[in-house]
């Protein structure tokens, strides 16, 4: 569905990349996850897929037709979730679903019912404007699958979303997917993308520096590994960590803590993705 | 931390941000730019001249008598000094005829100039010896005369009066953006209150708009700019400034909004004096419960004087107006952004 | 179709929930209060005017006997109403678009909405489009009414046409501008003073208005100074200008063709260049 070939993007034009020699494939009918920290260049490939940013360097191709000879029409297959959701605060958000079904020249989902989808029924003649962080959120994803897109960008769709919402937005994506839609979706929420994604790539400084199912991500890097917890030098705090124990110098930490006598808990532990993406970067996802 | 260093801090920041931001440079250069612009382009008294549009065929001693009156552009050609007198301005063509000389209008003239041009013509054609003695009778010539040396003073007065108001609405912009971006609501939590707040922001916008008053005031009006009494319109200026940005920042939430109601007070800022001009003096007391009016006023006696109201009077009640309306404006603003 | 009729919708939404109609509506109540309140003597000049005098029958005679030819019709002298009324009709009505397509821009860009049509099969075009025809539109309706309750109903239908065409065009002219001149700026802030400046020199043309001998060349470029004739010409004479000698109303037509013309060409390259490009937030 979606080909990525040697990708670069260069805000400045000044030999620094926000993004460098970026690869990938998308299948019909996935979830991609880009997984990274903030300012790891997600957002900017993103933009670079969607035409929001100009094309510098490198392939991109839907279905095989180049993004250059991608045409306007083109966007009727596409939606859009942005990280900050952009929204006509003037408008309520069932006038902003509206106005977004009228700029498609496709068949467009009944804006109410959407709305109820997502769990805004309550609060659909209220202006956006009063809405919180989590409802624009909603609405942002509302907004994006108006159009029944067979092509699905998500930014960071989870973020300020309780538990309970989040859920339900989860099984939309995942309804979507079962329908055949194509779902390229950035997070640093190693959760969404675990519990979501057929395939994830870690994304650190703009470079991808994995790429594989969750299930084999972990397989690779994830075994072995040993939470635990000890009291501090002075005996006062407690502190944990994660230890891999098939390296080296994590098997001699994990000794040195047990002989001291001061280990209070020891779980063993599948790795998580968020572990995995530590011991490839020496970095947090968040 | 008392009232004066909590301005002080406000002012400091208001300062630290004009800095950055080229805004708060084109209040201080919006006047002078004016000033320059109608210094540059819009003749002073005694200094304009009509134009007369004459062809080749007019004798030369006829040409000499027109080019005491006004500027003569000559034209070869009869259908291109037509073109010229069609156009909307008052330009009125000069031939020869059968009758002799003969003057070409468009029709469109306005009465006083259609006069001006028929005393010129009859003066012509009389050989310079009617004019002297017919203006000095009708008042023909000097009153046209007269009309065009106020332009400068009343467009100078104008430029002053909108530069009181860009001030006042600059505040205006900048308290609807605070309350818009929720940048007032961190204020909120800290000792400041709203008429510190509103003191600064003032302060600071009499400040820069009052130099810029002076300077446009110097360049348009030189040495009759009368410092000592434009001070005091800075200051009496400021209060109805005050009153337009308040009124903003309690009318609007957006800065959209405030462009909407900013529409509104922009006419009525500038109408309402300019009204006094055209309505008869027995409806001039509908415009007296306005500060701007007496704004106005101080300056119409400080720059033209026939008005008779009196530069004292004027400046007493655009204080006091501007001072009162501003009461209720504040508590309806404290009510609204939840300062203290 | 159905893409411009959601974005002026959305557009025109926006502006109901910013004041945009009671703005409106005090406008031209004021307006209106003040048409009626003023008296409808002559048109009197700064300083007062030269009424004939009748203190030298002589000179009177003397002066109506001149040969004096016209080109056009003489018309009446223009009363104090009509003046303003006159005056309105550009220096209110038709600036209309210039602040309010600006103040929209600049909602739609702090709601960050442009990214979100950028991922639409919309394009600059039909955004252009839209802004512009909406804000003609109420540009028309605005003139309309105010004329309506003004001055109106004297006006014979060709001056009715004739003032409708000249509404379309400049109107398309005014808000093509507006948006390319607000295009270059990131906030109503900025725009403020250089957009209100530049409002304030385009009314230069009353000089001339109330000094008629008043207008050197470079002063009847101002895109003002020709609406401001010829709407004077059509609320008093009517579309005979455009025939007769006094091509003023024909020139204006013309003159503000090539202007919407060339406005739009501006407002579709900025746009696209500036608006359309901005990516990162």
């Amino acid at each position: 569905m979606i080909s990525v070939k040697h990708l670069y993007h260069d805000y400045e034009g000044k030999g620094s990349f926000a993004v460098e020699d970026v690869s990938f494939d998308v299948p019909a009918g996935s979830i991609y996850g880009f997984l990274g920290p903030s300012g790891s260049g997600k957002s900017t490939v993103q933009n670079l897929l969607t035409k929001l940013l100009a094309l510098q360097k490198g392939d991109v191709s839907y279905e095989g037709v180049p993004l250059r000879d991608i045409r306007p029409d083109f966007f009727n297959r596409v939606g859009y979730s942005f990280e900050l959701p952009n929204l006509y605060t003037k408008l309520t958000g069932l006038e902003n679903l509206k106005l977004h079904a009228g700029l498609f020249s496709v068949p467009t989902e009944d804006p109410e019912r959407v709305l109820d989808m997502v769990g805004l029924a309550d609060a659909a003649h209220r202006k956006t404007s009063q809405y919180s962080k989590g409802m624009k959120q909603r609405l942002s994803f509302a907004r994006s699958i108006m159009n029944r897109p067979d092509l699905l960008f998500l930014d960071e769709p989870m973020s300020g979303l309780d538990p309970t919402t989040a859920a339900r937005i989860k099984a939309i994506i995942a309804e979507k997917r079962a329908a055949g839609v194509t779902v390229f979706m950035t997070t640093h929420n190693m959760y969404t993308a675990d519990e979501l994604c057929d395939q994830v790539a870690f994304l650190n400084e703009g470079r991808i520096i994995a790429m594989d199912t969750p299930r084999n991500l972990k397989l690779a890097y994830g075994e072995k590994s040993v939470k635990i917890e000890y009291a501090d030098d002075d005996g006062g705090a407690f502190r944990s960590e994660t230890l891999f124990l098939d390296r080296e110098d994590d098997r001699r930490r994990f000794m040195q803590l047990t002989e001291a006598g001061r280990v209070e808990t020891v779980h063993s532990q599948e790795a998580t993705l968020e572990q995995i993406f530590m011991r490839l970067t020496g970095r947090g996802l968040s | 931390m008392s009232a004066f260093s909590r301005i002080y801090t406000r002012l400091s920041a208001d300062w630290a941000m004009a800095r950055r931001d080229p805004i708060s440079l084109y209040i201080l250069l919006a006047p002078v730019i004016f000033a320059l612009l109608i210094r540059a382009f819009v003749p002073g008294a005694g200094e304009q001249r009509p134009t007369f549009a004459v062809l080749d065929t007019v004798p030369e001693t006829s040409r000499e008598l027109l080019s005491s009156f006004g500027e003569l552009v000559l034209f070869e050609d009869r259908s291109l000094l037509e073109a010229r007198v069609n156009r909307p301005d008052d330009v009125p063509g000069f031939i020869m005829t059968d009758a002799g000389l003969t003057m070409l209008l468009q029709g469109n003239e306005s009465e006083t100039s259609e006069r001006y041009f028929r005393m010129v013509l009859l003066d012509v054609m009389s050989g310079g010896r009617v004019l002297g003695a017919a203006a000095a009778d009708t008042g023909g010539v000097t009153e046209t005369a007269a009309a065009e040396s106020m332009l400068l003073p009343y467009l100078a007065i104008v430029v002053l009066m909108t530069t009181v108001l860009l001030g006042g609405m600059q505040v205006g912009f900048l308290l609807v953006e605070d309350r818009s971006t929720g940048a007032i609501r961190a204020l909120a939590v800290s000792p400041l209150r709203l008429r510190d707040y509103l003191a600064a922001r003032y302060l600071y916008t009499i400040a820069q708009s009052g130099l810029g008053m002076i300077a446009a005031a110097y360049i348009m009006l030189g040495v009759s700019a009368n410092l000592p009494a434009l001070l005091l319109v800075v200051l009496i200026g400021g209060l109805s400034g005050a009153l337009v940005g308040t009124l903003l920042g309690t009318l609007a939430d957006s800065q959209i909004a405030a462009m909407g109601v900013g529409k509104l007070i922009i006419p009525l800022f500038l109408l309402v004096p300019l009204l006094s001009l055209v309505i008869p003096a027995s409806f001039r007391p509908l415009l007296w419960p306005f500060p701007n009016f007496w704004l106005w006023s101080m300056l119409e006696s400080m720059y033209v004087g026939h008005l008779g109201y009196g530069f004292g009077l004027s400046a007493l009640l655009a204080a006091s107006l501007g001072l009162l309306a501003n009461v209720p404006l504040m508590i309806r603003l404290k009510a609204r952004v939840k300062l203290r | 179709m159905r893409t411009l009729a959601s974005l002026m919708s959305a557009e025109f939404t926006t502006m109901r929930r910013n004041l945009f109609s009671i703005i409106m509506v005090l406008t031209l109540v004021l307006t209106v209060a003040g048409f009626y309140l003023i008296p409808d003597s002559t048109h009197q000049d700064l300083g007062g005017a030269v009424a004939a005098a009748d203190d030298a029958p002589e000179l009177e005679a003397a002066l109506a006997e001149l040969p004096v030819r016209y080109l056009g019709e003489p018309r009446d002298p223009i009363g104090n109403r009509m003046s303003l009324i006159i005056n309105l009709m550009v220096f209110e009505v038709l600036i209309l678009p210039f602040v309010f397509i600006a103040v929209n821009l600049f909602q739609e860009k702090q709601d960050g909405t442009i990214r979100a049509y950028r991922v639409t099969p919309g394009g600059t075009g039909r955004y252009l489009t839209a802004k512009m025809l909406l804000w003609t539109g109420l540009t028309i309706l605005y003139g309309v009414v105010l004329l309506l309750c003004t001055v109106g109903f004297g006006l014979s239908p060709a001056s009715w046409a004739a003032m409708l065409l000249l509404l379309l065009v400049a109107g398309l002219f005014i808000s093509a501008f507006g948006l390319f001149v607000a295009l270059f700026f990131s906030s109503i802030n900025g725009w403020f003073l250089p957009g209100i400046s530049l409002l304030l020199v385009s009314q230069l043309p009353i000089v001339s208005y109330l000094f008629p001998t008043f207008s050197p060349s470079w002063i009847t470029w101002f895109p003002t100074y020709r609406l401001l004739y010829a709407v004077r010409d059509i609320l008093t004479i009517g579309p005979a200008g455009l025939m007769g000698p006094g091509d003023t109303i024909g020139g204006s037509y013309g003159y503000m063709a090539i202007l919407a013309l060339a406005a739009t060409i501006a407002a579709f390259a900025a746009t696209k260049r500036i608006l359309m490009k901005e990516a990162r937030i």
